[in-house]
């Protein structure tokens, strides 16, 4: 019997079923962009998922040793709106922080981590972080968690015209010049900062995030069957991997950098202290390259980091060795100075170009858009850090400045909205970001501001301080109870004139 | 190829050895930089006017119609970034170039 007859039906038939499913979806999607559930149903399965115990808030300032205890701060889950996508001028507020908590906990589901000692102790949270509960709830709110905080990237970057691989090949090139030439402003606000030693280890601490676990995101490209470019992409891959050689993987170096500079190398031991733009940097490559559909944003994207990384690491190495002299450890980022120099020129020759050539112009735009997200992302990421730095060294003037508005909130002539808070040195430490500027004025005990691991603003009765708006920071209560007030403004400096 | 990349607030016609282009926001949002010599005989095309009905460019010599698609997708390579504008001309990396700002009276008016 010939089987063509049916096939033919079915196909004939098909066109009309798929143009109602299609508007049906597009009605559905343009109800509740990036979500495939309804705004009140998502708020709840956000909720749900954000109190699960892996994360659940935690009283550790460093998580130690497990690598599924990953608190996202309930609290603000419960607070924010996630169906609504963020611009660029909120990337690194205060729901955009936990959206990225919880994006990294979902990716990183696909990742094996293991503690590196008494795993019987960790069974539990082993099973529950890997379980298909917690899998599959992650994936019911991922799409909607990713169009809160990526979505703003399709507004701030258009591409448009004729492309062609030359057209590729010399802007890359002049990206490549451009970015060679250039002083890096984050080793150059470290090495000026008022305590560089501290602001090098808090570069360190951020660059964990990603780099006690590289390449992990792109790997998700190695798989699969796409011809020549899989394996020239594998290369690559294999080279970050340290060919199978263990004190030659690329974590493996930057472990021992971070011993040298006295900090943890465990896995998402500084969780707490992750920045957003952290955060946001290890979410994008797993946000491209778990989603084929955005593979050739994904080899864009790795082109670029591969081509600039090379520049990057033979700064932030002397900057490294200008700051904590011969005991730090650079090989990381001498390792890669030299071989991401090869890397890039692979990505570009071996990856991007064949893709085109065999695919067609029409990937350039999807190629061009993922070397921009990435070097927006970047831009974001050094100004997140820089401010980041800028706020511990401006401490003793911040605390003036506080001194300066709490007495005109005295005297009456300034009336900020404000929330009144009664902790105990029992409540869990949550690190958060705020979207307004606050101000911290403690009525009674003993109150710790805390900045970093080891960075922390004694507040007693009487004291104040400003947080500027998206600084990470926490509070811990050091007295057995306090009672502190926080004041909200939206430019504290507004107050001063 | 010669990579440049200016402020579209301050530039939006660009001149590099023989050829011109002129920047032109769509009615989708996007920008483009578009060669200024009308396809048919040469006609200045910042000089058109935009039809609103047929959302198409028209050039104000023979009426010769670019369409917003035909805008978009055969223009010189362009990145418009956090304020910023890229754009890969197709001449050598040596040719001399001059940016200005002229009224593009083929500026959709809605854009």
């Amino acid at each position: 019997m010939n089987n063509s007859g049916q096939t033919s039906l079915a196909i004939a038939a098909a066109p009309d079923e798929t143009a109602e499913l299609r508007e049906t979806i597009n009605a559905f999607e343009s109800t509740w962009p990036g979500t495939v559930w309804p705004p009140v149903e998502t708020k709840r399965l956000i909720e749900l998922y954000a109190a699960r115990p892996n994360f659940d808030d935690t009283s550790e300032w460093l998580i130690r040793d497990n690598p599924y205890c990953r608190p996202i701060d309930r609290e603000s889950t419960q607070r924010f709106d996630f169906t609504q996508t963020v611009n660029r001028s909120e990337a690194l507020g205060a729901s955009a922080l936990a959206a990225h908590r919880m994006l990294l906990n979902i990716y990183e589901t696909d990742l094996v981590f293991l503690p590196e000692k008494n795993f019987a102790a960790r069974k539990n949270d082993f099973a529950s972080y890997y379980s298909n509960d917690n899998k599959l709830l992650g994936e019911m709110i991922r799409p909607t968690l990713e169009a809160h905080v990526f979505q703003f990237l399709e507004n701030e970057i258009n591409v448009t015209g004729k492309w062609t691989l030359e057209a590729v090949k010399s802007y890359l090139q002049d990206l490549i010049v451009k970015h060679e030439q250039s002083e890096l402003e984050m080793c150059t606000a470290i090495v000026s900062s008022a305590d560089p030693v501290r602001a090098g280890r808090a570069l360190l601490l951020q660059l964990a995030c990603d780099f006690l676990s590289e390449a992990s995101a792109s790997a998700r490209n190695i798989l699969g069957k796409y011809g020549a470019i899989q394996s020239e992409f594998f290369k690559i891959v294999i080279d970050d991997y340290g060919y199978g050689v263990h004190p030659a993987k690329h974590s493996t170096l930057y472990e021992n950098t971070l011993a040298t500079a006295d900090l943890i190398s465990e896995v998402h031991a500084y969780w707490k202290f992750y920045l957003t733009s952290s955060l946001t940097l290890s979410n994008y490559y797993h946000y491209v390259c778990r989603d084929h559909s955005k593979y050739f944003r994904a080899i864009g994207a790795i082109a670029v980091a591969e081509s600039m990384f090379s520049h990057t690491c033979r700064k932030v190495s002397q900057m490294l060795r200008t700051v904590f002299g011969k005991s730090v450890d650079t090989y990381y980022f001498d390792e890669h100075f030299h071989i991401d120099a090869h890397h890039g020129r692979m990505a570009f020759e071996h990856v991007v170009a064949p893709a085109i050539e065999q695919h067609g112009n029409g990937v350039i735009p999807d190629i061009i858009r993922g070397m921009e997200e990435l070097q927006l992302l970047t831009a974001i990421a050094d100004e997140d850090f820089i401010a980041q730095i800028k706020f511990l060294d401006e401490l003793p003037d911040l605390k003036s400045t506080a001194q300066a508005i709490h007495a005109r909130i005295v005297e009456g002539s300034l009336q900020p909205s404000a929330i009144t808070h009664l902790g105990t040195q029992s409540q869990p430490f949550i690190t958060r970001v705020n979207n307004q500027d606050q101000l911290y004025a403690v009525q009674s005990g003993t109150l710790d501001l805390v900045l970093g691991p080891d960075e922390t603003v004694r507040l007693e009765r009487g004291h104040v301080m400003i947080v500027p708006r998206q600084r990470l920071h926490g509070t811990a209560v050091v007295s057995d109870e306090c009672c502190y007030r926080v004041f909200d403004f939206e430019d504290y400096r507004s107050c001063l004139s | 190829m010669l990579v440049v990349t200016f402020d579209p607030e301050q530039f939006n016609f660009l001149t590099a050895g023989e050829s011109s282009y002129f920047l032109l926001r769509l009615p989708d949002g996007s920008l483009t930089l578009y060669n200024d010599y009308c396809d048919h005989r040469g006609g200045p095309l910042h000089l058109g006017h935009w039809d609103d009905l047929a959302q198409c460019l028209v050039c104000p010599w023979h009426a010769t119609k670019y369409s917003a698609r035909v805008l978009r997708n055969r223009g010189t390579p362009l990145i418009e970034r956090s304020g910023r504008v890229t754009a890969v001309l197709d001449v050598p990396s040596s040719t001399q170039i001059q940016l200005v700002k002229k009224t593009i009276l083929a500026q959709p008016h809605a854009c």
